[in-house]
């Protein structure tokens, strides 16, 4: 069986004050970019493991 | 999307995220209980008719709070405790009508009874504090409090305790696009004596803001409060977007970030009680110019803490962010890099030739180059340079060699960039791509602020110069001398590619480019409503001349241009719903003539055309807006239609893996939806199978611009590797997949 997966999505944040927030319990980075909510570990690049990653969703 | 929240469910913990959009909905997302970065769609708040701008939460609280460009706030709650119940509670018209942009909401413990807090603030000067008191039935808000004293609107608020005091104490940040921060107190008790405001403050520097002395007494939970204004913070020199809190319970501090390219951390002094600023991080840049370029950052629109407290964040407006980390030995911030991407539609995307680093070109005015930085055995993608930030929308892209690409935008003519050695130390360095690093490679250019600023007159783009400054400035060129991904403030400005050449000779905005395999001609088309114009034009990569005369067969826009992988046919497709193959001289290599075409290769414009790696009996793949995928294979004096392949969706892109694998071609297609699909053509009877789709949970959602396979070394495809496949997309993304198991 094929299998697809995400090594990098790179997309800009939306120019909107109110479209990110940084959740203290989980470390996750949302933030708007276009239409989806890109998902970010900020603190997972800081421990370079496999580098920053982020899934996207649509909006 | 416009807004979001992180959410806790108080009664069962279940973690959610809010987001509120232009199309006037709140999306209630779910987080998947095993992945803290897999959330699920799970409801739609409606009932806005504007869009929404700002959404409040709070913790110990199942309600939340929405503000729309419809003048109204809403409450709603959204409670987890048996299957997710999500209601609306009331719909507060504001009074006088005013835009909410910025909302924050706060439990409040009066005795034995709780109540709610709203403050919302936004297209006016005051701030409204609405209080709900919590009991059996719908909680009522109702508007208690006005606070005045900024002299502009407002675009933030934010509650916090206040951690330094012991009465419990609630303070709120109120953030103006006035430069001031204001600090409120809200107090329970009698109304509290403000600490005088001497007007001979020397702090105040002879300013004039309204200070006002003014306790609001309000009734909440059964007890009296009161709210005073608390504080003056000023510094900023353009308008702050946001305010946030430290979320570390041992310190009460402040970020803001602002307009004017800071984000500033304050903190109150502890001898004085005055508020101050201990921290600004960001450009502090003289020139403006248009363009980050020239010296412009376009301002920082949302500034985050961490967790911990030890890391700060910042969006700009180049859509990257920027991350500072407290070093607590040295005391001071420090700049990490962070992450970027484009802002607008990804029109093209394409792989260096070895496939070393791949380059995405984009609406928003700016070609990147994405590279692999690899240390140890880890890798991880990042952006390595920006090469072209230009004035006009680019439209498309194709790679001439390693160290050069030639882009077309929304203007006349091509650009052809070269790459400065210090990128290509750069990545030789940090993504282990070793080139021949010639002698004769430029360094990074720079654009004078004085070649942005001039509008222009006729054919030129504002944007050049680029060409005439090949001497960098020896700050910039050692700025490169790092050991890991640039920052976005090296990208914004000091990786630029020098310009080499500009390739005149259309007469409307560039709609497609193709490079020869062999590197010596460019092929060009251009946006067109006759036949004059919907001609392709070639250029000698030897001498930058046009080939004359340009070849005609379209009548409307060219959409894409493939070489055949001998160079021997050039193939062109376009709106008209037509295919035209034009065929090598054997004498003359840089003559085509007309060779074929099918005036109705499809029933809708054709927007994409890929060849197969295969020249013994040449076929190639047609990507039509009536849903489907031909294939085309060689017959006789033309090409006919083998098979065709049915879609869901308009196909906008195509593109074949540039091997053969396993005794088949395996071809990429991907929609206007944004979905991508993989397809196995059989050798002989070219008949198309799909292998796979990609998720739609990992797809993009707006149309694919593009797709390109990242070419591996011929000894690689042994099909225990993953094949990689680059996605471009109008959803702004620029994506790399990872295909395993293709024919298993």
């Amino acid at each position: 069986m094929a299998s697809v997966s995400t090594e990098y999505i790179s997309v800009g944040g939306n120019r909107h004050p109110g479209a990110a927030d940084w959740d203290v319990e989980s470390g996750v980075l949302a933030y708007g970019a276009d239409n989806n909510v890109a998902l970010w570990e900020p603190l997972v690049s800081a421990m370079e493991l496999v580098g920053p990653l982020v899934q996207l969703k649509r909006d | 999307m416009s807004a979001a929240r992180f959410y806790t469910c108080p009664s069962t913990g279940t973690k959610f995220i809010l987001t509120g959009s232009v199309d006037r909905t709140i999306r209630v997302w779910q987080r998947d209980p095993t992945n803290v970065r897999n959330y699920e769609h799970v409801f739609t708040l409606k009932g806005h008719t504007g869009s929404v701008n700002a959404i409040a939460v709070s913790e110990g609280t199942d309600i939340v709070a929405t503000g729309a460009a419809d003048g109204t706030i809403r409450t709603w709650s959204i409670n987890a405790r048996d299957g997710l119940k999500c209601e609306l509670l009331e719909e507060i018209v504001t009074k006088p009508r005013y835009f909410p942009l910025a909302m924050s909401l706060q439990v409040l413990e009066g005795d034995n009874r709780k109540a709610l807090v709203l403050a919302v603030a936004g297209t006016m000067t005051t701030v409204q504090i609405f209080v709900a008191d919590l009991f059996d039935g719908k909680p009522k808000f109702n508007r208690l409090a006005v606070l005045a004293g900024h002299e502009a609107w407002i675009r933030s608020l934010s509650f916090t305790w206040d951690k330094q005091s012991n009465t419990n104490d609630i303070l709120l940040a109120s953030a103006s696009q006035d430069k001031y921060i204001r600090l409120w107190r809200l107090h329970r008790g009698e109304a509290q004596v403000p600490a005088p405001i001497d007007d001979a403050d020397p702090l105040l520097g002879g300013m004039e803001p309204t200070l006002s002395n003014k306790a609001h007494e309000i009734q909440a939970a059964g007890a009296k409060f009161s709210i005073t204004f608390e504080a003056l913070l000023f510094g900023n020199e353009d308008w702050i977007y946001t305010t946030a809190w430290n979320p570390d319970p041992q310190r009460l501090q402040l970020l803001s970030a602002s307009a004017d390219n800071t984000v500033t951390i304050w903190e109150q002094d502890p001898v004085s009680g005055v508020w101050m600023s201990v921290e600004r991080m960001g450009e502090i840049s003289v020139q403006k110019g248009s363009t980050t370029a020239t010296g412009s950052a376009g301002g920082f629109w949302i500034g985050l803490w961490s967790p911990d407290g030890k890391q700060v964040v910042s969006l700009g407006r180049t859509g990257s962010w920027r991350v500072w980390q407290h070093d607590a030995d040295a005391d001071i911030w420090a700049q990490r890099f962070g992450i970027s991407g484009h802002t607008r539609s990804v029109n093209g995307v394409q792989w260096e030739p070895s496939g070393g680093y791949l380059l995405s070109t984009s609406a928003d005015q700016t070609t990147r180059l994405h590279g692999q930085w690899r240390r140890d055995t880890k890798s991880s993608w990042h952006e390595f340079s920006r090469p072209q930030i230009h004035g006009y929308d680019l439209n498309c892209i194709d790679v001439l060699g390693p160290s050069q690409f030639v882009t077309g935008a929304d203007e006349k003519l091509l650009r052809v960039f070269n790459e400065p050695k210090q990128i290509a130390e750069l990545l030789e360095r940090l993504a282990g791509f070793q080139q021949n690093i010639q002698c004769d490679l430029p360094d990074t250019a720079e654009i004078p602020v004085l070649g942005l600023s001039n509008k222009a007159q006729g054919d030129e783009a504002p944007v050049e110069e680029e060409d005439a400054e090949q001497a960098a400035a020896p700050s910039s060129a050692n700025s490169l001398h790092i050991d890991s991904p640039p920052l976005e403030d090296q990208l914004a400005r000091y990786t630029l590619w020098p310009e080499h050449e500009k390739l005149y000779g259309h007469g409307y905005e560039i709609s497609a480019v193709a490079v020869s395999h062999d590197r010596s001609l460019i092929a060009t088309a251009c946006k067109a409503t006759s036949i004059d114009h919907a001609v392709i034009r070639l250029y000698d990569t030897s001498d930058w001349h046009e080939i004359k005369p340009s070849l005609t067969a379209h009548s409307l826009t060219i959409t894409d241009l493939s070489f055949s992988p001998d160079d021997r046919y050039l193939l062109s497709v376009g709106r008209d719903r037509q295919w035209a193959i034009f065929a090598r001289d054997e004498q003359s290599w840089s003559t085509y003539t007309n060779w074929a075409s099918n005036p109705k290769g499809h029933s809708r414009m054709i927007l994409g055309a890929a060849w197969a790696p295969e020249t013994t009996k040449p076929f190639f793949a047609t990507a039509g807006r009536d849903k489907s995928v031909k294939i085309w294979q060689h017959s006789g004096d033309s090409f006919t239609c083998i098979s065709t392949v049915a879609l869901e969706s308009a196909v906008t892109a195509i593109a074949f893996l540039p091997t053969p694998f396993k005794n088949s071609f395996i071809l990429a297609a991907g929609e206007d939806s944004g979905s991508v699909s993989i397809y196995r053509v059989a050798v002989e009877s070219l008949e198309a199978k799909q292998v796979v789709t990609i998720d739609q949970r990992i797809a993009p959602s707006r149309a694919i611009t593009q797709l390109s396979w990242r070419p591996t070394p011929v000894g690689d495809v042994d099909g225990k590797t993953p094949f990689e496949l680059a996605v471009a997309s109008e959803d702004t993304s620029t994506r790399i997949y990872a295909i395993a198991n293709i024919t298993s």
